[in-house]
């Protein structure tokens, strides 16, 4: 009897490690990294659908949760944590995040998918992560610079938004990516209507002989750090009309692009458009953020850019050149780039550090300056610069 | 010797695991997919192969034997098929087939009724649309003249119409956007709204077409002898017999190419349906009375292929009831469908979980309370899960069924007949083996009433045979027993693994197939059944009981012995029992209630 006791708990001990018991450990990361973006519900939140994985469905939900909060941590395109530095810092607080994701999700959809392959579950659900949080949090934690510390470096940028292509709905495009901007703290630069290219820089624009864009000139006319172009157009598809919106981000001061985005809305049957612009915006504004606070940390760190045009006269134009270029010098991170020059006419571009604005170079500027005459500052607005200084006779604006 | 036990028992059982691997997945949306309310479009004209039924009389003469000769009697039923009747008919093959879980819209002669999940409403159509007229052709002569029709004269009446809210993507606009979408198309036709709304929503269009109606009649004058004073006396009976089979085309418009298409057919058979006059007449019947039984026999039948249909249609996934797991405690799931979706009382549910890529069963469920889900703050269907178990995410399928068995078991349906006097019992009280067939029909799900839910009805003929080995007066015999009966039962589900119990009680009358002794017994078994329902198509149940009743007649050798016993019978019941499911309901077909009609 004791024989056959002793037998029948081997074998049941031999079938419970022969069967298919699902084995599962829970670990501080997320188990699985399958999420994807959806969309931009707000100018804080972020819609993932994210997978999880688990012996039950509560333990795979549970998994999901934290593979949302990872992808907008580390996953996709925009992610929070940009560089690998700033993932190894990041590290311990992410940890703390995903041992408590529930505290960065506002709504959990239903079920999307349900799975079970080798024995484990596997579900999706689409979350709404509080992305504004997660930023306060990695901030206050020094791991990312908050927009407000950009601010305090350097002063947050100046941006023109205009409208490129597709017309009226570009428009809308325009007014919604402006509250986007203004919601993420930027100064946002409205063009109205009648403004127009100053006539300093149209005359700088036909100085330098290149094809200028227009937009380009307006924003310097502005004064903005950096503007960007807004282009629509719509498609119609089988079910409805799908809109994407193309967003192109330059650097005033330079011309250079600092990135180029596209939003696409849902394909859906609507009789006014707008709506589906608003949701192209919101899906290209995040993007489009992402990428201006990132070129503008690296400002921050290397040198903000300035557009300088020096007006003198033939006289002492060579003159005026050489004491303002040497003064250049001095204060630049990086090379001159001298950019248009004749006998009386003269631009830069020049990256700066720690000077956050075109007054703050005059005064820097004037106060190294030995050339002939007095520097006088004739306009100053965001990084673009106008001086004029003349030892003898009147300033001249001439194209040569 | 034990080593090598459990290296067998791991291998077989790794074996088992790995059966169903594939790394094949299906799309995510699959998994939880859910159905969405469809709207139907069907005609008042249904395709006879016959402009009228016509089904010639016998008339039979039988003694008081039963024997007796039948010949051709002069009256013939003869039941025209004229647009009134068949859209009777119409009427029936549409509220059984589709039921309420589709808005449907039924197109007569220069009129329309409409059925939502609000009410009927008729429709006058003005002459707008032009009236499809079945004619009396074979089927596929009425398939291509309904293929013409659809595509040539709905086609040009509604033609840029269904293409524009191809167009307007009308389902994609916004509830107000429709209205007036609706609102403008409908002025233009000059219909109402709600008419062209649903029109445009219908998915499918759906014909019928019969098949040629064959059947049998009889006049019956049975001869009888009075118990009283002895004299012979004469009764009338109408059996009328015949069975409908009705094909249904299914049609569906293809948006890409602008025309009605073939989409598939289904064919309802009613089964061989029979029916007579409730009472037996004293005077020859009038051709009212054999028509009155004809009309009884004809809609019947017609309402068993309805049934049958509907049981097909819901073998198809574009017609079924799905929905995702989203509430459960592992046997109790919640559901928001319900009446409007014609769920019935104890209706049966697959449950499914995608498992390495495949769509696996892993158990089964009943509804027990039904949703009265029109209703603002409605409870929810609660879905009793009979078989394995259930986890949100999972998918429920409604299962084809018709809440009818097929039974047959092997039994021991044993009498011992006490004797006044010691030794002179009669019949075997453990053992007189037999089977019995029968039908078990649910009658929860057939009359749709909740107090009913999982109360089974069953009726059923069975034939045994026992050792007359109680009786020491006479030669031990073979005792054979014919006889029918009726009983219920109450099923109650234990766990989740498909077993129940059901206290049960039959009540049954027999009597004896020997040439030498005659016995008549009435019993009634009160019972236990332990059952296994494998799926909604198979119980297997073990029933056991007790017979308890009385002799009522009691001969040997043509002599009356009744005085030699009290009258007390009683033995034991033992059957070992199996139901299958029957997907054609025949003459059971006159139990079925309709959907529940609370939302309408």
């Amino acid at each position: 009897m004791r024989k056959f006791l002793v037998f029948m708990l081997v074998l049941a001990l031999s079938l419970a490690g022969c069967s298919n018991k699902c084995d599962f450990k829970k670990q501080q990361t997320p188990a699985l990294y399958e999420a994807s973006f959806v969309e931009s519900s707000g100018t804080g939140e972020m819609m993932i659908k994210a997978t999880g994985i688990g012996c039950s469905v509560e333990e795979a939900l549970e998994e999901a949760k934290k593979t949302a909060v990872w992808f907008v941590l580390e996953g996709g395109d925009k992610p929070i944590l940009k560089t690998q530095a700033e993932k190894t810092r990041a590290y311990g607080l992410e940890i703390q995040m995903y041992a408590d994701p529930v505290k960065y999700i506002r709504w959990v959809s239903d079920i999307k998918s349900k799975k079970k392959e080798g024995g484990k579950t596997k579900v999706t659900y689409l979350f709404k992560i509080d992305v504004a949080m997660i930023q306060q949090e990695l901030a206050a934690a020094e791991i990312i610079t908050s927009t407000e510390d950009l601010g305090e470096s350097i002063g947050l940028p100046t941006i023109s938004v205009f409208a490129d292509k597709g017309g009226d709905f570009a428009k809308t495009a325009v007014s919604a990516l402006q509250e986007y901007l203004q919601d993420n703290s930027f100064e946002v630069y409205k063009a109205a209507q009648g403004d127009t290219v100053n006539k300093i820089v149209a005359k700088m624009a036909a100085l330098e002989s290149a094809e200028t864009d227009p937009m380009h000139d307006m924003a310097l006319s502005f004064g903005t750090d950096i503007y960007a172009k807004v282009n629509y157009s719509g498609v119609n598809g089988s079910v409805g009309t799908k809109a994407s919106v193309a967003v192109e981000v330059f650097e005033t001061a330079t011309g250079k692009m600092l990135g180029t985005t596209t939003g696409y809305s849902a394909e859906r049957r609507v009789t006014d458009a707008n709506a589906l612009v608003q949701e192209a915006v919101n899906d290209a504004s995040a993007k489009v953020i992402s990428q201006i606070r990132k070129e503008w940390m690296k400002m921050s760190k290397k040198g903000k850019p300035f557009k300088l045009v020096v007006l003198s006269n033939s006289t002492d134009g060579a003159a005026v050149s050489d004491a303002v270029y040497a003064v250049l010098k001095g204060l630049s991170t990086k090379p001159v780039k001298p950019q248009a020059g004749g006998k009386s006419t003269f631009s830069y571009i020049v990256y700066l550090k720690d000077i956050p604005n075109a007054y703050e170079f005059f005064m820097a500027l004037k106060k190294a300056y030995s050339g002939p005459g007095q520097l006088e500052k004739v306009s100053d607005a965001g990084s673009f610069l106008v001086i004029k200084a003349a030892g003898n006779g009147e300033v001249e604006l001439v194209i040569e | 010797m034990k080593k090598i036990l459990l290296i067998m028992v791991c291998l077989i059982s790794v074996f088992q695991l790995s059966a169903v691997e594939d790394a094949s997945l299906i799309k995510s949306d699959e998994t939880q997919k859910s159905y969405e309310r469809k709207a139907v479009m069907g005609f008042g004209d249904i395709g006879f192969m016959q402009d009228s039924v016509r089904i010639p009389m016998r008339y039979c003469e039988i003694n008081e034997k039963g024997e007796g000769r039948c010949i051709p009697w002069s009256f013939k039923i003869n039941y025209p098929l004229d647009s009134r009747e068949k859209l009777k008919a119409a009427k029936i093959f549409y509220q059984w087939t589709i039921t309420n879980r589709f808005d449907k819209i039924i197109l007569g002669d220069n009129e329309a009724f409409m059925r939502t999940k609000g009410g009927e409403v008729r429709i006058g159509l003005g002459g707008r649309i032009p009236t499809f007229r079945s004619g009396t052709s074979d089927r596929e002569s009425f398939r291509r003249h309904l293929e013409h029709y659809l595509n040539s004269d709905v086609r040009k009446v509604f033609g840029n119409l269904l293409d524009a809210s191809a167009e307007q993507r009308y389902s994609e606009l916004s509830e107000k956007e429709q209205e007036t979408f609706m609102v403008t198309k409908a002025k233009e036709l000059g219909l109402s709204a709600a008419f062209v709304k649903n029109l445009l929503n219908s998915s499918y269009v759906f014909a019928a077409h019969v098949a040629p109606i064959g059947g049998d009649g009889r006049v019956i004058r049975s001869k009888h002898k009075s118990a009283v004073k002895g004299l012979h006396y004469y009764s009338f009976d109408v059996e009328i017999e015949l069975s409908v089979n009705v094909v249904f085309m299914i049609y569906r418009y293809n948006y890409e190419k602008k025309r009605f298409e073939h989409y598939g057919d289904i064919v309802g058979h009613s089964g061989r349906i029979s029916g007579s006059t409730d009472t037996a007449l004293q005077i020859i019947p009038t051709p009212a009375q054999v028509m009155s039984v004809f009309n009884d026999v004809f809609r019947t039948a017609v309402k068993a292929a309805s049934v049958n249909a509907n049981f097909q249609l819901k073998q198809d996934d574009n017609f079924a009831i799905f929905m995702p797991v989203r509430s459960t405690d592992g046997k109790k799931i919640e559901s928001e469908f319900g009446v409007m979706e014609d769920i019935r009382v104890d209706h049966p549910f697959e449950i499914f979980e995608t498992v390495d890529g495949k769509t696996q069963r892993k158990g089964f469920a009943r509804a027990s309370d039904v949703s009265l889900n029109c209703k603002d703050g409605g409870q929810p269907t609660i879905i009793k899960v009979t078989n394995g178990d259930a986890e949100e995410g999972d998918q429920l399928r409604e299962y084809p069924w018709t809440g009818l068995y097929f039974n047959l078991g092997f039994e021991t349906d044993s009498v011992k007949i006490i004797g006044n006097k010691s030794g002179d019992n009669a019949g075997n009280m453990f053992a007189s083996p037999g089977l019995h067939l029968g039908v078990d029909v649910d009658f929860g799900y057939v009359m749709n009433r909740p107090a009913l839910s999982e109360f089974y009805f069953r009726a059923f003929l069975d034939l045994n045979f026992g050792l007359n080995s109680d009786s020491e007066n006479v030669e031990p015999d073979l005792l054979g027993w014919f006889g029918g009966g009726v009983g219920i039962a109450k099923r109650f589900y234990t766990g989740g693994a498909g077993f129940f119990i059901a206290p049960a009680i039959d009540a049954s009358y027999h009597g004896t197939l020997n040439d030498n002794w005659d016995f008549q017994r009435f019993v009634v078994t009160p019972q236990l059944h332990f059952g296994f329902s494998a799926t909604p198509s198979f119980d297997f149940i073990i029933k056991g009981g007790w017979n308890v009743g009385f002799l009522t007649n009691a001969e040997y050798e043509k002599e009356d012995i009744s005085a030699r016993y009290s009258g007390f019978v009683h033995g034991l019941y033992v059957s070992l029992d199996f139901n299958f499911h029957l997907p054609v309901v025949g003459a059971m077909a006159r139990m079925y209630k309709p959907a529940s009609n609370a939302c309408r």
